[in-house]
């Protein structure tokens, strides 16, 4: 399912890196955590990024986001470049082209499953009546219809990783990026999981980039790529 | 739903809410009641006033400034009729009564004392700010008699049926002294009146002054809030009877008025300003901590695309909703206070007052417009560090706190 191609008419990349730098000052010492990442993510795509504790996973992933900035070089979302964007250009990319998934779910505690799912619908505009239909399709594809009106701490943690999910894909945001998105669930949870996760990429060709250091989420990927000192290298499949 | 979020995330931490909430709500139910309380001796200290002075008085610019030479600036009966007939044509013209005041020397016995002599008609005066306390009021047909403040009574052991004279400068600055039997003694709104005034008819005045002149005219308003209308009236007309004819308003007349007002102004914008300041403080505490411990999510909504102002019109609303509720609560409170004031009947003396009254505030929504606002405003400042420090966060800063 690899995308090798690079004829013209291909169309352009979902996320593109060029030469991407991020070093940190901390007390007098230099970080480098990103040291030139050039790398590119394609519609129905489907990376895991592997890598030790340390390597600059997170990093990367938060500035592929657009929540982070590189100290060196440029990130491209879809068409448009990233540094050129200010705040509020910025949050609507985010809002319309992305779909964040976190380590620690990160839902609005103070909101019902569907409510969290509703909300950057709400954020987009979005009338109510297009939004309740498609709020109860994620429900229901994430398969939550029941829990629609429990709170995030009435849910277990593979459950609000789900509504999590559903959240990042109501927008139809073409990429979704999870930080160590199984990072807190346990083996069989992350199994379900991921398997909706592979659903998505195959059935409705979600560009998916994650990040983890578990072996496991790699199994399930197209591509395979290793950070390792700040340095990418990609896996060939065998 | 930013709504929804600010309404749920207010309630969350029930402790920390309800003591926000209530501190809210007594600050304002206290500023309300106060506000009440303050109306209320406003209100008394003016009808207190207008009953000493009226509710506008007209005499000579000499009379009023103490330049003329001594009672060159009597209004003489021709002069009188003029002014009343054109006060007749005024509606809220209620009654007109003459009056003079005498400086004189008392005799009683051996004893002298310097007193303060008041010359009404009592068939048409509106001055009511004395009692009698022994003894009968004094009534048109009496030429020689007179009440005295019950301290000089007291002060010289003056008895009922007593006879003291007067002696005074004539309006033509001859010595005059006339003989008059106390019928009464007074209570008065002040120990200095009580211990140096003595009333008498006008006829009287006018027999030891030896004039058919008075010093000013009393007149009374159907409502205080036509005095400036029919004054308006009046400095037009006047001068066209005699040139130096000048009128004085009641609160022109009572520099005190302005003094009372001045005072519970002054401790109502103390007591809001000390509400203001603790709601502002322990709310700022209040809001610091909750909206820190929200910076991750924070940091989420933001990632996901909320706008950093959208978040802090969130904040504000939030505090709004405390600040609303809250003083909403405190005016209804507030209603229950006064309502418990004024069934205690507690007795207070109005200053200008002779007796003491119960105290009866009547709550007005009106009183509630400053108590809302130092609520909001306070409230509203105390959101706004918090929530500027907290949504200028980086957000992935924001979203590694825990
Ligand atoms: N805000 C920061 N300030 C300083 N150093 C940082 C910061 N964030 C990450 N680092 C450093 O950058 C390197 C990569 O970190 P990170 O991206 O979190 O790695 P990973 O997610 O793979 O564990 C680490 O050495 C880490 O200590
Ligand atoms: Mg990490």
């Amino acid at each position: 399912m690899q995308n090798k191609q690079a004829a013209p008419s291909a169309p352009p990349p979902v996320l593109e890196t060029r030469d991407v730098r991020k070093t940190y000052e901390t007390g007098g010492e230099t970080i480098h955590a990103l040291r030139g990442i050039d790398f590119r993510v394609h519609q129905a795509d489907f990376v895991a990024i592997r890598g030790p504790s340390g390597s600059g996973k997170s990093t990367l992933l938060n500035v592929l986001s657009c929540i982070d900035q590189p100290t060196h070089g440029d990130v491209w979302i879809g068409g448009d470049k990233a540094s050129t964007l200010n705040e509020r250009t910025l949050a609507k990319l985010r809002l319309e082209k992305l779909g964040l998934v976190f380590q620690a779910f990160n839902l609005i505690p103070v909101l019902s499953a569907y409510e969290n799912i509703e909300y950057p619908l709400l954020l987009q505009r979005i009338t109510p009546k297009e939004r309740q239909r498609r709020v109860g399709e994620w429900l229901e594809l994430v398969g939550l219809s029941e829990l629609a009106k429990r709170r995030p701490q009435q849910m277990s943690g593979g459950q609000q990783q789900r509504v999590a999910l559903a959240r990042a894909l109501v927008t139809e945001a073409a990429i979704v990026l999870a930080d160590e998105p199984t990072g807190n669930l346990d083996a069989e949870t992350t199994d379900r999981v991921l398997r909706i996760i592979q659903e998505l990429n195959t059935e409705r060709r979600v560009s998916f980039l994650v990040v983890t250091h578990d072996p496991e989420v790699s199994a399930f990927a197209t591509r395979v790529v290793d950070l390792r000192d700040g340095l990418l290298s990609e896996q060939v499949p065998s | 739903m930013m709504f929804r979020i600010s309404l749920r995330s207010a309630f969350r931490n029930r402790r920390r809410t309800l003591l926000s909430i209530t501190l809210i709500v007594l600050g304002t139910a206290i500023l309300f009641s106060l506000g009440g309380f303050v109306s209320f001796i406003n209100g008394s200290v003016r009808n207190a006033i207008v009953q000493y002075v009226g509710g506008l008085q007209i005499g000579d610019e000499g009379f009023w400034s103490k330049t003329a030479p001594p009672r060159e600036y009597l209004i003489t009966p021709a002069e009188r009729s003029n002014v009343e007939a054109l006060l007749a044509t005024i509606p809220q013209v209620t009654s007109v009564s003459g009056q003079i005041e005498i400086q004189a020397q008392m005799k009683f016995g051996r004893a002298s004392q310097i007193v303060f002599g008041l010359g009404i008609e009592p068939e048409r005066s509106t001055f009511s700010s004395y009692r009698v306390l022994r003894g009968r009021d004094l009534g048109p047909e009496d030429t020689k008699s007179l009440l005295v403040g019950h301290l000089l009574a007291e002060a010289y052991g003056m008895e009922i049926g007593d006879t003291v004279t007067l002696l005074a400068t004539t309006a033509r600055g001859a010595f005059n002294t006339i003989r008059l039997q106390i019928i009464g003694t007074m209570r008065m709104p002040t120990e200095t009146d009580e211990a140096f005034t003595v009333l008498f008819t006008q006829a009287t005045a006018r027999d030891l002054l030896r004039t058919s002149g008075i010093d000013k005219l009393v007149v009374a308003l159907t409502n205080l809030e036509a005095a400036d209308t029919v004054a308006g009236l009046l400095r037009e007309q006047l001068p066209l009877i005699r040139e130096n004819l000048a009128l004085k308003r009641w609160d022109e007349l009572s520099p005190e008025f302005h003094q009372t007002r001045k005072l519970f102004r002054f401790i109502l914008g103390a007591v809001g300003t000390a509400i203001g300041l603790l709601v502002f403080f322990v709310i700022l505490e209040v809001l610091t901590m909750s909206f820190l411990e929200r910076t991750r999510e924070f940091g989420t909504t933001r990632a996901i695309g909320t706008q950093r102002g959208q978040i802090f019109r969130q904040l504000l609303m939030e505090a709004a909703l405390f600040a609303l509720l809250g003083a909403g609560l405190g005016v209804c409170l507030g209603y229950g206070l006064t309502a418990i004031m004024n069934g205690a009947n507690i007795l207070w003396r109005i200053p200008g007052e002779i007796d003491p009254t119960a105290i009866r505030i009547m709550p007005r929504l009106s009183h509630a417009i400053l108590p809302s606002l130092i609520a909001l405003c306070s409230t509203l400042l105390s959101a706004w560090f918090p929530a500027v420090s907290v949504t200028r966060k980086p957000i992935v800063d924001a979203l590694r706190t825990t």
